[in-house]
């Protein structure tokens, strides 16, 4: 009798102890801090330049049933997938206000809400270190994360940090074909997904937090070249409160640093072979937009290496707003991106307003910021702008 | 000028151009040379500043309504300073709401309104000592 409850005893000690960490979730120390290290540099670098604190770091290895289990409920909450018509960049509303964000047919569309990997795990508090450069997010692949792993990263902005923000984005405007932008981010998470193939990497705003104005997000094809990016405008400030955005996508070849990708074009390269009419179609957006504006415009930087053009429109009278009485001021940004058989127009418009009779002379007598108020205008605006264009460098082509 | 019909003359032209400087925010706003918060923001500047004085004024002409006395007859030089620093004041306030709405002088609204109270600070001294010498009868 003794024998037997000492026996069980000790059964008992040895399940628990077994037990005990195979229930824990899976973790793996070394790696992480490899992967926030570069994720610390990356976001620093980039975006938020230490004016960003990352709260909160969360890892667990995704376990087959939890994933179905989560799947399921997905599919019984009624989340439907999207019509394969759908166009890249088109953006689809959701069921209960959510907005979702359709790609192209083949690739995966990233929908907001519950997240079938079940999350709990390490906690850790990380200050944003002092770093500028643009730090290479695919060499985490290296790090050995495995497929099929979501990491979150909960990020914390602190008030006043658009200005700082906006020196950096000009930055690397400049410096990058493509700029990487997220703007007005106050609170918001950072999924990082790992699929076969691909990473994907979203901005999961936070409840309640209407702060966000506006995502950009790029496609990288196989040979690393960006085959799209599309700049995310506020609908209004509601409009992606449960919302994911799609920032990179990315296929196989990870160990690319994402410096060596958007690498400027040095000074005297020729026009890229994809495009050799890309000249051309620049001179032609040039021209138009001068006719267009009525020579109101102001050219303030025009990079040939990088098909960028930026331009300052001053006199426009309701054209955003919609009220005669109101005078705007538009910075426009046209970034042309030159691919095999197409070429994508990026355009990112930042306007301001002002009231009184007569038109301000200076820049500083429009002191009232479009967005968010006029948000859905200015976004209309520019993908009329857009329309505008592609006709004209269609008929430039077409006449040769 | 004898002394009522003096006091009647520069009250009711204090009354005047109070209101119509406010029908002037009005119809700038109503044209679309302000927007809704600039209006209501010089309107909350500049009606307290006139409206002290007009309800002074007011309240002497309900009193006085038929009272005819005239009172002695005032130099002309008094008549002329009293007469100047009201308009002087009304036309101040009058050329800084037209430069805000012509975008003339100030850079921001944020302008209009510091010049706006310094203008006040600046007139109300002497305007208020006129006014409060002139009808002060009325809080007897």
């Amino acid at each position: 009798m003794r024998k037997t409850s000492t026996l069980t005893v000790l059964m008992v000690l040895v399940c628990i102890a077994v037990g005990y960490p195979l229930s824990q979730p899976v973790t793996h120390p070394t790696q992480y801090s490899r992967v926030i290290k570069d994720l610390n540099e990356w976001i620093s670098g980039t975006m938020f330049d230490q004016v960003l604190t990352i709260t909160k770091i969360e890892y667990r290895k995704p376990e087959e049933g939890n994933r179905k289990k989560a799947e399921e409920k997905i599919a019984r909450s009624g989340k439907k997938n999207p019509p394969e018509t759908a166009n890249a960049g088109d953006r689809i509303p959701a069921e209960g206000g959510r907005k979702k964000i359709a790609v192209d047919p083949e690739e995966e569309v990233v929908v907001t809400g519950e997240s079938p990997v079940d999350f709990r795990g390490i906690t850790e508090i990380w200050d944003v270190p002092d770093a500028d450069r643009l730090s290479p997010i695919f060499n985490l692949m290296s790090f050995g994360m495995k497929l099929d792993e979501k990491h979150v990263i909960q990020v914390c902005g602190k008030q006043g940090f658009e200005d700082q923000y906006k020196r950096l984005n000009k930055k690397y405007t400049r410096q990058y074909l493509c700029p990487l932008e997220v703007k007005l981010i106050l609170k918001a998470s950072l999924h990082l997904r790992v699929h076969p193939g691909k990473i994907v990497l979203e901005f999961v705003k936070e409840k309640g937090d209407t702060q966000l104005k506006h995502v950009r997000y790029f496609f990288l094809d196989e040979e690393g070249e960006t085959v799209d990016c599309y700049p995310i405008p506020a609908m209004d400030n509601t409009w992606n409160m449960n919302g994911v955005e799609t920032v990179i996508r990315y296929s196989e070849r990870f160990k690319i640093h994402l410096d060596e990708l958007f690498k400027r074009k040095k000074p005297g390269e020729p026009p890229s072979d994809f495009f050799p009419m890309m000249d051309k179609i620049q001179e032609c957006v040039i021209r138009h937009l001068t006719e267009f504006y009525a020579g109101k415009i102001k050219f303030t930087e025009i990079e040939e290496e990088v098909y960028l053009i930026k331009f300052i429109v001053r006199g426009l009278k309701g054209k955003i707003t919609g009220q005669k009485g109101m005078h705007e001021r538009l910075e426009v940004l046209l970034v042309l991106f030159p691919l095999k058989d197409r070429m994508k127009i990026l355009c990112e418009l930042d306007g301001k307003y002002a009231t009184g009779w007569a038109a301000p002379r200076s820049d500083q007598e429009y002191e009232y910021d479009l967005e968010p108020k006029y948000s859905m205008n200015l976004h209309i605006y520019g993908k009329q702008l857009l329309l505008r264009l592609k006709d004209i460098i269609k008929r430039e082509l077409e006449n040769g | 000028m004898v002394e009522m019909k003096h006091r009647f003359t520069l009250g009711g032209y204090m009354v005047v151009s109070h209101f119509v400087l406010i029908l002037l925010l009005f119809g700038i706003f109503f044209t679309r040379g302000m927007n809704f918060a600039e209006f209501t923001t010089s309107l909350a500047i500049i009606v307290p500043m006139f409206a002290s004085y007009t309800t002074v004024i007011i309240k002497f002409m309900i009193r006085h309504r038929s009272n005819l006395e005239e009172g002695v007859t005032l130099r002309k030089a008094y008549v002329f300073l009293s007469f100047l620093i009201p308009t002087l004041f009304f036309f101040a306030v009058l050329v800084m709401i037209g430069g805000q709405v012509f975008s003339i002088g100030f850079e921001n609204f944020e302008e209009f309104k510091k010049v706006l109270g310094v203008t006040e600070s600046a007139f109300g001294v002497y305007v208020g000592y006129f006014i409060y010498a002139m009808f002060r009868d009325v809080k007897e």
